[in-house]
């Protein structure tokens, strides 16, 4: 159709606000479907990851190593049992490596680079660890004083989230990781380990027609086998709790002290739960960011429109369908879309666009390397989501303006609007003038409104996000206790060292929206120096502390229920005070009440608290816990959102610049005869701005203004969903100076949108005016 | 003398495609009077008015206004130039979409210190039941007497109109005739009129006919008519 | 008869502000002669004329064109009668600014079932030259004739023009009407003509006064002028 033609006469006229429009939506879809793309690509790897590794169903700890036929009687219900047992030692650094032997049927580790370690020198490494301490294959760690070669890098999917104890919040790879050895290199390492004594830990996998809990029920039943083990400890600990030596009912001592259950385990599938909200939100960004971009290709269309409604009209009266307008109007900004899309989607697919953002997506997880996952899904939502979008919004802004008698186009005829027409008598002249000039601007307006919700959010989120992480770091530097944790591997009593406090804990999960988390019940002394607040001395109730409160809702008064995966057991408790405390998720209780809830004897303890290191026999201690290590892997945390809390700040400043740039120039242009008119008159170039460009001043404050509570209302919606999974309360609290900021950047692009659009006021000349004669 | 156009040459184009556009025009305007300047489309009548109104530049010559010499300024002195001394009357109104009669007036009426009263205004060009309303809801006839109001509320020493009468039919064209020959009556505004309708010379003082860029008749009317009585 | 019009009525505006542009016309019009309507402005010749082009309907009474019952059509009839059987000519031209004289006519080339040819309808309005051309380029007579061609491509049976000179000086005009008259000559094109301009009807065959919506007069003229004698 010869009227297509104009279409490509209007691209290069308005050539460099089309450019604009189309490196906005190509940079946008860039980002969104490279962020969906990487993490669908992890999301992928992981999931093939734990289905090709035979992930556990559960796994659990004993005091004394089930013995063989024991295990037997287990696996032949159908269940699947491997042996897991684990130490952490010490490397030349003073990182922690926690050791296991290769796995064969269970949670099956992956390599990345090398071969499995087969001599007893030979170590695998896990990837992170080994990237963040410059490790390759070749190289050497000493544990211990033991030098071991390093033959592998690669993960394994129960340490998905490198938690060092799973109550921890945080992960960081350089402070703590796993490596596996060989059969004979355990041997070797456990023999000169001084650092700690050994877990005894089984992984299982459940046949189909099994329950966790009869699994459990199995378990409950073994003995306890003391000859067994030559674990002295042991032997030690009963005789103190049940004064006999080794006879004792098994009901007294149960030899299970850790069960958990794959979906409560923090540290499987934990980038799963992360990935998978950006595969969402990159997705979801995309599409509010192409409503924005097709509704200002709107307005540029509505505009050209109003320019050329005469001939429009002198068209309709010559029959021209409003079909064939209409198409003929969408046209550009479909095709700008299409095209911007689709370049911004292929783009965000490739390599490049993907490699740019899985680190930042991956962030502090141990996964395998990724491989490229080409969801035909995401290409195609790429491909087709921005033209359909923009053909949509075009359509419905276009057919009002469109659906005009032929009569009234050709007139010229300008709709009766009661709010063009508002009586503003009082007005000074300027601000009645600069209202009026919002008034018929008003879909302007509108845009600009929207792109500064868009850049308050985008920043109130980069903001939120560091301050959240910073605080907590913060909070765990100033709010922990004690300098070190020192987790007993036995309950135990007696023997306290100087300086030590005693504390019973037990992890219990809490299960919140879907997603089942760690809650420590934290016994703790009478009057204990290290937590200065009242505790509950009711077993039926408990302190929460102030971070757990914040995360889930929780307020005095209220009822929750933990259950116990070990025990099997579920308690309600009520809240009954909020204490001041931020670290992990932990509700507190005097330390007999504790006892006596969990049913131990009193003195019973199994958590050392002190401020120097102490001096325990490391056969008694399972692991140790620094404030520092808990500390900078909140920090490490925050490095790693770093990424994509600056791709976010820049967004935002992107959105505004580019939006008001586009925005105030069409007003301007729009205005053009206008100005020239006045300029006849005599009005100079400085009460120009003053009537056509800083009208928009109150626009921005107007609209920032809302922008801002509207923005934290927002966040506080959608906080609880970003961190559903972390194991802490972050309280969103951005603080005054932050909204401050945030306003502050805001008016700031704006005035500097305006300096450069005042060149453009000063460009136009009487010109305009004396060209429109006959 | 209030204007003086002296030898004023204007062209467009270079070389062989160069159009002389004006070619030497001069001419002399009393205060207080009405003058027309007739000539057909191209004649050069526009860019004449242009000249005086200070909205372009003469590739040589010189006009002076009231003392003042027009050719030379710059264009921020021009600006002030006609902020001062001009009121402008287009073909086509220009009103300001968007704005009231009474606030399209007052865009001008900032402009001066020494404004006349915008009621008293309204009400000798008919418009006081109007001001309220948007020039899309007023017709044609009222367009331009609001046009006339915004051009004179800052009581300009001089009145530029290009076709003011193009526009309308032909009984509307009268009343604004009859308008502007009551302005310069009662306020003595000189007024200079560009149009090709050869109807309106009989109410000027003074007839410029301006033909391919050069003036072929400049003279002093003496029987002038009461634009009421004009056939158009 | 070609166009019967009975009793037509048209209200605009309701209550003490309601308007009849018509008000109960009655008009017959003959295949192939050139009709001019008059009068002043608020009369209701242009809401007439948009009623015979389909651009608008009645409030009341009966327009037949052709044997089609017009008045009863629904919006999607009256695009095909507009497609097919009109051509539109309006003062301002309406012409399409980039696109080219040959692109705005092949516009309406394009939606016509058997156009003509168009060197055919470039020659015959002596626009041949100016087919690459962009109307800017143009003057406003030679505009005003690519907007006829625009309207003639498709072979209306019937030309409206609404003040088709009204932006045009006495030259142009006149060239302009010669081509109509020529159109009408050549094609047998029915030709209504509304216009506030007086000497124009000497060219129609019958000249229709129209007054406050109502059928002033209606005068046959056998012997019309020629285009080229009209006195404008």
């Amino acid at each position: 159709m010869v009227l297509n033609k104009r279409i490509f006469r209007e691209l290069k006229a308005n050539f460099a606000r089309y450019l604009a429009l189309f490196m906005l939506i190509t940079g946008g879809m860039f980002a969104c479907i490279a962020l969906s793309s990487s993490a669908d690509s992890v999301v992928t790897s992981v999931k093939d990851f734990m289905e090709h590794s035979n992930v556990e169903d559960g796994c659990f700890s004993v005091f004394v190593p089930l013995s063989d036929s024991e295990i037997d009687e287990l696996c032949s219900s159908g269940a699947e049992i491997e042996k897991q047992f684990n130490m952490d030692m010490l490397s030349d650094d003073g990182s922690k490596l926690r050791i296991f032997q290769s796995r064969k049927a269970i949670d099956i580790e992956h390599i990345d680079s090398g071969t499995a370690p087969e001599q007893e020198n030979e170590i695998m490494l896990e990837s992170s660890y080994a990237k963040a301490h410059d490790l390759h294959i070749g190289d050497s760690i000493t544990l211990s004083g033991k030098t071991m070669k390093i033959t592998a890098l690669g993960v394994a999917p129960d340490y998905d989230f490198l938690l060092e104890n799973y109550t921890d919040t945080a992960a960081n790879a350089e402070k703590f990781s796993i490596a596996f050895v060989s059969g004979k290199g355990y041997s070797l390492l456990r023999d000169v380990n001084k650092d700690s004594s050994e877990e005894f830990l089984y992984a299982y996998t459940l046949p189909e027609n099994m329950t966790h809990a009869q699994l459990k029920k199995l378990l409950d039943g073994s003995e306890l086998n003391i000859a067994e083990t030559d674990d002295k400890y042991i032997s030690e600990l009963i005789d103190r709790l049940f004064g006999t030596n080794g006879q004792f009912s098994d009901t007294d001592f149960n030899n299970i002290s850790f069960f958990m259950q794959r979906e409560s385990n923090p540290r499987i599938g934990a980038s799963l739960a992360k990935v998978g909200m950006y595969h969402v939100g990159g997705i979801i960004t995309g599409a509010v960011i192409l409503i924005l971009f097709a509704y200002i290709c709107s307005i540029f269309v509505i505009g050209t429109i109003e320019q050329e409604s005469q001939f429009i009209g002198a068209l309709y009266a010559m029959g021209v369908h409003r079909k064939k307008i209409m198409l003929h109007y969408i046209t550009l900004p479909v095709v700008i879309t299409l095209i911007g899309g689709i370049i911004g989607t292929v783009s965000g697919c490739s390599p490049l666009g993907r490699g740019l953002l899985t680190s930042s997506v991956i962030g502090p997880y141990s996964v395998p390397q990724v491989k490229d996952h080409y969801s035909v899904w995401l290409l195609v939502y790429g491909i087709l989501m921005p033209p359909v979008l923009a053909a949509a919004v075009n359509f419905i802004c276009l057919r009002r303006k469109l659906n005009t008698e032929p009569l009234r186009l050709l007139r010229k005829e300008q709709k009766e609007s009661r709010l063009l027409n508002i009586d503003l008598h009082g007005m000074g002249y300027f601000n009645r003038f600069r209202i009026r000039q919002i008034l018929r601007e008003l879909r302007i307006t509108a845009a600009m409104f929207g792109a500064i919700v868009m850049g308050v959010l985008l920043l109130m989120i980069a903001i939120v996000t560091y301050v959240c992480i910073d605080d907590l770091a913060g909070k765990y530097e100033n709010e922990i206790p004690y300098r070190y944790c020192y987790y007993m591997k036995y309950p135990d009593v007696g023997n306290i060292p100087e300086n030590a406090e005693a504390c019973y804990s037990k992890s219990l999960n809490y299960t919140y929206m879907d997603f089942t988390l760690q809650v420590t019940v934290m016994g703790v002394e009478e009057n204990s120096k290290r937590f200065p607040f009242e505790v509950s001395h009711d077993k039926n109730a408990v302190s929460v502390a102030e971070g757990t409160a914040v995360k889930y809702g929780l307020r005095k008064g209220d009822m929750f229920c933990l259950h116990d995966d070990v025990v099997g057991t579920d308690h309600n408790f009520k809240v009954d005070s909020i204490v001041p405390y931020s670290a992990g998720l932990n509700v507190f209780m005097n330390i007999d009440t504790a006892r006596e809830l969990f049913e131990v004897s009193d003195s019973c303890y199994n958590m050392l608290l002190s401020d120097e290191e102490l001096d325990i026999d490391s056969g008694r201690v399972l692991s140790v816990t620094t404030r520092e290590s808990m500390t900078s892997a909140v920090e490490t945390l925050l490095s790693d959102m770093m990424p994509m809390i600056i791709m976010t700040g820049v967004s935002a400043l992107a959105v505004y610049i580019s939006v008001l740039y586009i925005m105030m120039k069409m007003m301007i242009d729009r205005s053009a005869f206008q100005i020239s008119l006045i300029r006849i008159f005599g009005y100079h170039s400085n009460e120009i701005k003053r009537l056509y460009l800083d009208g928009n001043t109150l626009t921005v404050v107007i609209s920032a203004i809302i922008a801002l509570p509207a923005a934290k209302l927002i966040i506080d919606l959608i906080w609880p969903i970003m961190v559903y999974n972390q194991p802490a309360g972050y309280a969103c609290e951005p603080r005054l100076w932050h909204y401050a900021a945030i306003f502050a950047v805001t008016m700031l692009c704006y005035y500097i949108t305006n300096s450069i659009l005042m060149r453009k006021i000063r460009r136009i000349t009487p010109a305009e005016v004396l060209k429109d004669r006959q | 003398m209030f204007l003086t156009v002296e030898n004023v040459k204007k062209s467009y184009g270079k070389g062989d495609a160069a159009v002389k556009v004006l070619d030497g025009v001069s001419t002399q305007l009393e205060k207080g009077k009405i003058c027309t300047i007739l000539g057909p489309s191209g004649s050069g009548k526009t860019t004449l008015l242009n000249m005086i109104g200070g909205l372009d530049t003469a590739d040589s010559g010189k006009v002076v206004i009231d003392g003042k010499q027009i050719t030379g300024m710059d264009p921020v002195e021009l600006e002030q130039y006609r902020r001062e001394y001009l009121g402008f009357i287009f073909q086509f109104y220009n009103l300001i979409p968007n704005l009231t009669l009474r606030e399209n007036i007052q865009v001008c009426e900032y402009l001066s210190k020494e404004s006349l009263d915008i009621d008293e205004l309204l009400e000798t060009l008919g418009l006081t039941e109007h001001q309220k309303k948007m020039p899309p809801q007023v017709s044609g006839g009222q367009q331009q007497r609001c046009a006339i109001a915004r051009a004179l509320v800052k009581n300009p020493r001089l009145l530029l109109c290009d076709e003011p009468t193009g526009a309308l039919d032909s009984h509307t064209a009268q009343e604004i005739l009859v308008l502007l020959e009551k302005i310069n009556q009662k306020y003595g505004t000189t007024i200079i009129i560009v149009t090709h309708n050869t109807v309106i010379q009989e109410m000027s003082h003074k007839l410029i006919r301006i033909r391919d860029g050069k003036i072929i008749e400049d003279s002093e009317r003496t029987d002038l008519r009461p634009a009421s009585s004009l056939i158009l | 008869m070609f166009i019967e019009i009975k009793n037509a009525k048209k209200q605009y505006g309701t209550g003490e502000a309601a308007v009849y542009a018509l008000d109960g016309v009655d008009l017959s019009l003959e295949k192939g002669k050139v009709y001019v309507i008059l009068g002043p402005s608020g009369s209701g010749k242009s809401t007439l004329l948009n009623m015979i082009g389909g651009l608008d309907s009645l409030d009341s009474g009966e327009l037949i064109i052709d044997g089609r019952n017009i008045s009863s059509a629904d919006k999607k009839a009256l695009t095909v009668y507009r497609q097919e059987d009109v051509g539109f000519v309006f003062q301002f031209y309406n012409l399409i600014p980039d696109l080219s004289v040959e692109e705005n006519i092949e516009v309406v080339a394009d939606i016509s079932k058997s156009p003509l040819d168009m060197d055919e309808v470039l020659k015959a309005l002596d626009i041949e030259k100016y087919r690459k051309r962009f109307p800017k380029e143009l003057s406003g007579g030679q505009q005003q004739r690519v907007a006829i061609g625009r309207a003639m491509i498709k072979n209306p049976k019937l030309l409206l023009c609404d003040e088709l000179t009204g932006a045009l000086d006495t030259k142009s005009s006149l060239a302009v009407l010669k081509f109509v008259e020529k159109i009408n000559r050549s094609y047998g094109t029915t030709i209504i003509i509304i216009t506030h301009n007086e000497a124009i009807a000497d060219m129609a065959d019958s000249v229709i006064k129209i007054r406050d919506g109502k059928i002033a007069k209606i005068k046959e003229n056998p012997q019309k002028k020629a285009a080229a004698e009209l006195e404008l």
